[in-house]
């Protein structure tokens, strides 16, 4: 076992990826002499070189369009988004070509892609980007979700971060890969020695409990542990789910827990309003009504942009806002 | 590369042949046997001139004018399966097939494929291979930004890949002198270093010519060339899409005609007489007469080539 930081992991999934697979690439603004602007592909360049590091114009739709290429001629691009907000310009590269391409060549072509965004807010306290506003702070984990053709992957520690990458690198499909940019530099943990791979689809119940899941993603899997710890002295006991994968969904997990503890908290980063807290909401109403024994609480963003600066804090789920939430619900 | 007496007759075949095909789709949509044809008339020569200049294992990323003519002029797509695919009983000529020239999967959105084109010379070169990816579209798609873009990053990486603009002066209704303020789409080549060469897209001889000496260019790693293939629409956008052009303005439009402008350069070389032309064009309306008896005849026993359930179909959302 190893202590890494959540970005040396993901730095770490590419290195190996790349030395498996001499068709895996990685490509994207800034990412090869500088290491990309967090420094999730540094070294590459050096080991790797320009052929399989590839720096672009800004140009996503261009870039992620080309890599979509790549990938239909099988190789494996990885995209680094710089900002998981400027995948707006890259949206119908993913939507219409990407997601489609299987099906609408009856599964002649496939696209075995991968699209790494840093997403979100850093709610530590700790670190850098607490706020870096409207257009730099978002989580659109969501609009992919709803795009079917697309895998969609939410890493909450270095050691799914690693395994994640990986088998998302080695899957045949287009693999939308947020990652929590405030855990860059933030979240450190131990992975394990070896070969490590998540496989997706598949949820993590990170820390077992009797009174209420919490359903947390990304980010907020930390939020939520720190939650139980504390109810702990109170007599509160927190079953935390992570999905890790949102699409495919491992309803199962979630279904299990809520069928144990008959309550279930969703918190995420994006704001509620048809965020993917919405869709667990449904898939607990629909398959686990009868197991319920108090309505599903949300705790997310509130439904505007992220602001700037410290105000952030105030519209995010906090550890105060999940708190709250577990104990209305006993 | 000169084409032989040969390759002259057969390219006019090509062109012939695509042109009656697409004739006789355009007249069975209106007459309601089909539904919903973008016709490609006026469009032949492109589709004919490209589709002898690039070599099998290029990829060529077709459009939805010219694509049925190209497929035609590369081989393996005969004029009885251009109308056949009309009826569901033949494959559509974006299709590739088994050994077949090499193709890319059409996108419903004009211009966005573009930038998917690009990587497709990314993944050639990378690979050190001698291909040149060829992809197609239309004036109107050339204002998209995605194609800004991939045109920009198929320059900054001098790739192996040519951008055929099919600039028949509309866009849906939006004449190009409206769409665009410059005066023609080639000389946005130079923005993105590389040259830019504007050519009467009727004339299948002179697209010929333009297209070889621009996969020439990229076969030789010296980057990517935008041709402007200029032509008239003869048809509405789309079947059933009225045309806002008057019908003195819709007659002009077919003045110019790819399939005489062939004709008569071969007449002129001595390669061709009128009973030669006679001879083939019977040929090609007995093969399209079968086809159109056979597609209508079957047409309502199997209206689908492979019936799927909505599970079969769904199942293909992932691989």
């Amino acid at each position: 076992m190893t202590e890494t930081l959540y970005i040396q992991a993901i730095n770490q999934a590419l290195h190996e990826e790349m030395e498996r697979d001499a068709e895996v690439i990685v490509i994207g603004l800034d990412v090869a002499r500088q290491g990309g602007l967090f420094g999730a592909t540094r070294k590459l360049y050096d080991r790797f070189g320009a052929d399989r590091v590839i720096d672009t114009p800004i140009s996503e739709a261009g870039f992620t369009g080309a890599a979509i290429g790549m990938a239909m001629e099988g190789m494996r691009p990885v995209v680094e988004i710089q900002f998981a907000d400027f995948v707006t310009v890259a949206f119908d590269q993913l939507s219409t070509v990407a997601a489609k391409m299987h099906f609408m060549t009856r599964g002649a072509t496939h696209v075995p892609l991968v699209v790494r965004m840093p997403y979100g807010v850093n709610v530590s306290g700790e670190g850098y980007m607490t706020g870096a506003g409207p257009h730099h702070s978002q989580s659109p984990e969501n609009w992919f979700c709803h795009v079917a053709g697309l895998k969609v992957v939410m890493p909450s520690s270095p050691a799914d971060a690693l395994g994640l990458l990986k088998s998302a690198i080695r899957d045949e499909n287009p693999v939308m890969f947020f990652e929590q940019k405030g855990l860059y530099y933030t979240s450190r943990a131990e992975i394990p020695d070896g070969e490590h791979l998540v496989p997706l689809g598949r949820a993590q119940v990170k820390r077992t409990g009797s009174d209420v899941t919490v359903i947390a993603t990304g980010a907020m899997v930390m939020q939520a542990i720190a939650v139980a710890e504390k109810l702990d002295a109170d007599g509160i006991s927190l079953e935390i789910v992570d999905p890790r994968t949102l699409v495919p969904l491992d309803r199962e997990t979630i279904l299990t827990s809520v069928a144990k503890t008959g309550r279930a908290v969703i918190t995420h980063e994006a704001p509620a309003t048809a965020g993917f807290g919405a869709e667990i909401s449904a898939v607990i109403a629909e398959h686990g009504f009868a197991d319920l024994k108090a309505p599903i609480r949300r705790v997310c963003a509130l439904d505007m942009p992220v602001p700037p600066g410290s105000m952030v804090r105030a519209t995010m789920p906090t550890q105060g806002r999940i708190e709250a939430a577990v104990r209305e619900l006993l | 590369m000169a084409l032989n007496e040969e390759q002259l007759i057969a390219m006019y075949r090509a062109l012939a042949g695509s042109r009656s095909a697409e004739h006789e789709i355009t007249e069975l949509n209106k007459q309601g046997v089909l539904s919903g044809h973008h016709s490609g008339l006026g469009h032949e020569a492109i589709g004919v001139g490209v589709g002898f200049a690039v070599r099998p294992d290029d990829c060529v990323q077709m459009s939805h004018r010219s694509g049925m003519m190209l497929a035609h002029a590369r081989g393996g797509y005969s004029l009885s399966d251009a109308v056949l695919s009309q009826f569901g009983q033949a494959p559509s000529h974006y299709a590739q097939t088994e050994g077949g020239p090499r193709t890319c999967s059409i996108v419903g959105l004009v211009g966005t494929w573009v930038p998917m084109s690009v990587g497709i010379a990314m993944a050639d070169r990378f690979r050190g291979k001698d291909t040149v990816t060829v992809t197609f579209f239309g004036d109107g798609a050339a204002n998209e930004g995605a194609v800004h873009e991939a045109m920009n990053l198929a320059g900054t990486r001098r790739l192996p890949i040519v951008f055929v603009i099919e600039n028949n002066g509309f866009a849906v209704s939006m004449p190009t002198s409206e769409a665009t303020a410059a005066e023609d789409f080639a000389s946005r080549a130079a923005g993105y270093g590389m040259p830019g060469v504007t050519v009467d897209g009727h004339d299948a001889l002179a697209v010929y010519e333009v297209a070889t000496q621009a996969l020439a260019r990229a076969r030789a790693g010296r980057g990517p060339t935008l041709v402007e293939a200029v032509i008239t629409r003869w048809e509405p956008h789309a079947q059933g899409i009225a045309d806002l052009r008057s019908a003195e303005e819709m007659a002009e439009a077919r003045i110019r005609d790819g399939a005489q402008i062939l004709r008569a350069a071969l007449i002129e070389r001595g390669l061709l007489d009128e009973a030669a032309a006679a001879a083939i064009q019977a040929q090609i309306d007995e093969e399209i007469r079968a086809a159109c008896e056979q597609g209508q005849s079957t047409k309502h026993a199997s209206a689908e080539p492979a019936p799927m359930t909505p599970e079969a179909a769904a199942a293909l959302t992932y691989a």
